[in-house]
């Protein structure tokens, strides 16, 4: 995956590559999810009549996916903002909508299959009676168990959709849930959102936006496809870079992040070699976990951001490592074993 | 102030155009339309110019043969809400 | 080099090793697999397709493995599809390898080549005449397509009706002929010379058993063919033959509900039906008889 890392950071390498390495490429990239972007870089730099036809064709097929998932995305916005106008409490648009809807520079080629949305706790069970009244719905093959486990321990209401269109909308009070060992002060990110301009929503402000990516990709359940997520926090510092290194660090501190953020540089200066302030890069080393602990994971995360053998894209047993301390993370132990047994169970059932 | 109806921006649309109806890909939502010559010949309408409701009834019926009767003008209404939530036509004031 | 020119041996050794790269209609393809009724039954339908270098680009690059563990390999052997080291499918019988390879590389084109406008349909193409044969539930389109090739007609898609976008040029994709139950002794007596593969019982959908796609269908598998015949088949046991013509509006919108990916398409799909809707005549076909089936759209295309 070095070849997809370089021609990441390097653009201008996408003209200049053998046919046995667009092979490798086409291969990695799906896996990252990262295509459409690429071929964004190369209708920006020109580059279109040095690329061979059979990988172009791959590239325009990605590319077609992604705008077509970026209009929906945008229309679902609107559907929800037309449904909702008469509310006054702050609706947060997060990650990919976020980029999107605020027209950031990860939105470019980006691909999304849902919208988050995090809202006040107090007006989470209105906004849910809302939108169900205005057609959304649960999906009908959520049992009562999976119902509970959203609204009691996660930090979501159950997923809904709209039966027109059919674009799953998940609504959160939080970013990480009320389980799990990190705390965050929703209030707080909340109070530093930013509203989009001609708009009933707001984004979360660069930082936030930041530690978030960083929450999400490293508490969560898959780092597959993760790369991108590396990608986006890596252009995101990239604006207005020194005055957002500076006061990120505290920031971390406030939201009660600074684990995520540790390990979010790590993999940032490891596989992307963003460029990080000293003084910022101090602060940030201080958060680190054990040692045990954070050689393990960096293992973890290498592995699974960026494999090194297209025969071996996905990785059982580093995935389940992850799935574990994911679910740990977000539940007690005691809870994750009644939790994973019951999902173990039904899948089996499922599979029988 | 009497409400007017408008044509959608024309960039937002582009139409396939056969005898029997016309096709109308809508830009903003992705979704395709398909308007039979009733539905088509009121978007034609009020994309040469807005107009009231009452104008668009009156054209139609005279271009129909038909009689502007109270029912015939509540279709058109009928029409001109459906077109509207398809984004096909907008109201405006003058 | 030919798939035919490599001998069987050969050919198996390579598909274990680094794979066998071939090129299905726009599709550069890898397939790797280490099951011999599967590289047998391949090499017979493709023998005229080419055999890529090692170092092509592959837009897909597939696996068919059997599932490991000891006591299933003896008991129910399987078969598993990989791409990327993604398993989308459940295994199926070692025994339907091949069917699993068809289906499985239609899947990865169908849900990710969007590049293109994609019927679902077959093609076929006579004197420069492109006819499209929208598939519905019961249309009874392969046999027809079967029947099509086998008088005349060169293949270009049992499955896909590819429109580039471009200039609304068929690109053919030219494939073994999936035939199910009734079908296959339909064509047997329609078309004794057709090559058959091996009958997979048992399937999803029944007995099924593969028509080779014709030598000119894969030698001119990069020349493509304008659009000039729509017709919307349907199979109705004891009918009387007949074909009535279809309004364009109503084909296009049923083409939309037909294809792979109108909506994904977006803007250039809707121009590309535009296009294809605007230069085409469309018509429907009711038909209980083959025979008369083909007599009927040959006599169509010699008007044109």
């Amino acid at each position: 995956m070095s070849l997809l890392i370089d021609v990441i950071t390097q653009p201008q390498k996408l003209g200049k590559l053998s046919t046995e390495e667009w092979d490798q490429l086409i291969r990695f990239s799906r896996y990252a999810k990262v295509t459409a972007s690429l071929h964004e870089q190369i209708e920006k730099l020109g580059l279109k009549k040095h690329i061979p036809q059979n990988a172009l064709n791959f590239l325009e097929a990605e590319q077609a996916r992604s705008q077509f998932m970026q209009l929906q995305a945008t229309r679902e916005l609107h559907e929800i903002e037309q449904t909702l106008k008469t509310t006054d409490y702050p609706i947060i648009v997060l990650k990919g909508a976020a980029y999107i809807a605020g027209k950031l520079p990860p939105a470019s080629g980006r691909r999304l299959s849902d919208i988050d949305l995090m809202v006040p706790k107090k007006h989470l069970s209105e906004i849910e009676q809302k939108l169900l009244e205005a057609g959304w719905a649960t999906k009908d093959d959520l049992s009562d168990y999976d119902q509970n486990y959203y609204r009691k321990w996660s930090h979501e209401i159950p997923p809904i959709h709209h039966p027109l269109r059919c674009f799953e909308v998940d609504i959160h009070h939080n970013i990480s849930p009320p389980t799990s060992s990190i705390k965050t002060n929703a209030g707080l990110l909340i109070e530093a959102a930013t509203p989009l301009a001609n708009s009933r929503f707001s984004i979360l402000c660069p930082h936030d936006m930041f530690l978030h990516s960083a929450t999400h990709l490293f508490m969560n359940d898959e780092l597959r496809g993760g790369l991108r997520d590396l990608m986006d926090m890596h252009l995101l510092s990239a604006v207005n870079s020194t005055e957002f290194w500076s006061g990120l660090p505290e920031r971390a501190k406030q939201l009660g992040l600074e684990r995520p953020l540790y390990y979010a540089v790590s993999a940032l200066r490891d596989i992307l070699n963003t460029q990080v302030p000293d003084n910022a890069l101090e602060s940030i080393n201080q958060f680190s976990p054990n040692r045990l602990s954070e050689q393990l994971m960096k293992r973890l995360i290498n592995r699974q951001l960026a494999p090194s053998n297209p025969e071996q894209l996905q990785a059982p047993f580093t995935e389940l490592l992850l799935f574990i301390r994911s679910h740990w993370i977000r539940m007690p132990p005691k809870m994750l074993l009644k939790h994973l047994t019951y999902k173990w169970w039904k899948n089996f059932n499922s599979q029988n | 102030m009497n409400k007017l109806w408008a044509a959608c921006p024309s960039s937002d649309l582009c139409a396939a155009s056969f005898e029997e109806a016309s096709l109308y890909y809508y830009r903003p939502t992705g979704e395709t339309h398909l308007l039979n010559a009733f539905p088509r010949e009121i978007v034609d309408l009020v994309t040469k110019q807005p107009l009231t409701s009452g104008t668009i009834a009156k054209q139609l019926a005279d271009l129909c043969d038909e009689e502007n009767s109270e029912a015939w003008q509540q279709k058109i209404k009928e029409v001109l809400s459906d077109l509207k939530m398809l984004g096909l036509v907008i109201e405006t004031y003058p | 080099m030919k798939l035919s020119d490599i001998s069987l041996k050969e050919l198996s050794i390579k598909a274990k090793k680094e794979g066998i790269r071939f090129k299905t209609g726009p599709f550069p393809v890898r397939l790797k697999t280490d099951i011999p009724t599967l590289i047998e039954t391949f090499r017979s339908m493709y023998g005229q397709t080419l055999l890529l270098g090692d170092h092509e680009i592959s837009q897909f690059h597939i696996s068919i493995t059997q599932k490991p563990g000891l006591l299933r390999r003896w008991l129910k052997p399987q078969a598993i599809f990989s791409i990327d080291g993604i398993k989308p499918f459940e295994p199926y019988p070692l025994s339907h390898a091949f069917p699993l390879f068809e289906w499985g590389l239609n899947w990865c084109i169908g849900t990710t080549a969007h590049n293109n406008l994609m019927l679902h349909s077959a093609v076929v193409e006579k004197n420069g005449i492109g006819l499209i044969l929208p598939a519905m539930p019961g249309s009874g389109k392969s046999t027809l397509c079967a029947g099509l090739t086998n008088r005349g007609w060169r293949l270009l898609s049992d499955e896909f009706g590819i429109i580039r976008h471009s200039d609304g040029q068929l690109l053919p994709i030219p494939r073994a002929v999936p035939l199910k139950n009734n079908s296959i002794d339909i064509i047997r007596r329609y078309a004794p010379k057709a090559i058959l593969g091996p009958i997979y019982e048992g399937t999803r959908k029944g007995d099924v058993s593969h028509m080779a796609p014709p030598p000119n269908s894969l030698e001119n598998q990069e020349q493509t063919v304008t659009p000039k015949i729509i017709v919307f088949p349907k199979y109705q046991n004891g009918a009387k033959t007949h074909l009535t013509p279809l309004t364009k509006s109503a084909a296009f919108t049923r083409l939309t509900n037909n294809a792979f990916n109108y909506q994904i398409t977006m803007e250039k799909g809707f121009q590309s039906m535009a296009r294809l809707i605007e230069s085409s005549q469309c018509y429907n076909l009711i038909s209980g008889d083959l025979d008369e089936a083909v007599m009927t759209l040959q006599e169509l295309s010699e008007q044109k």
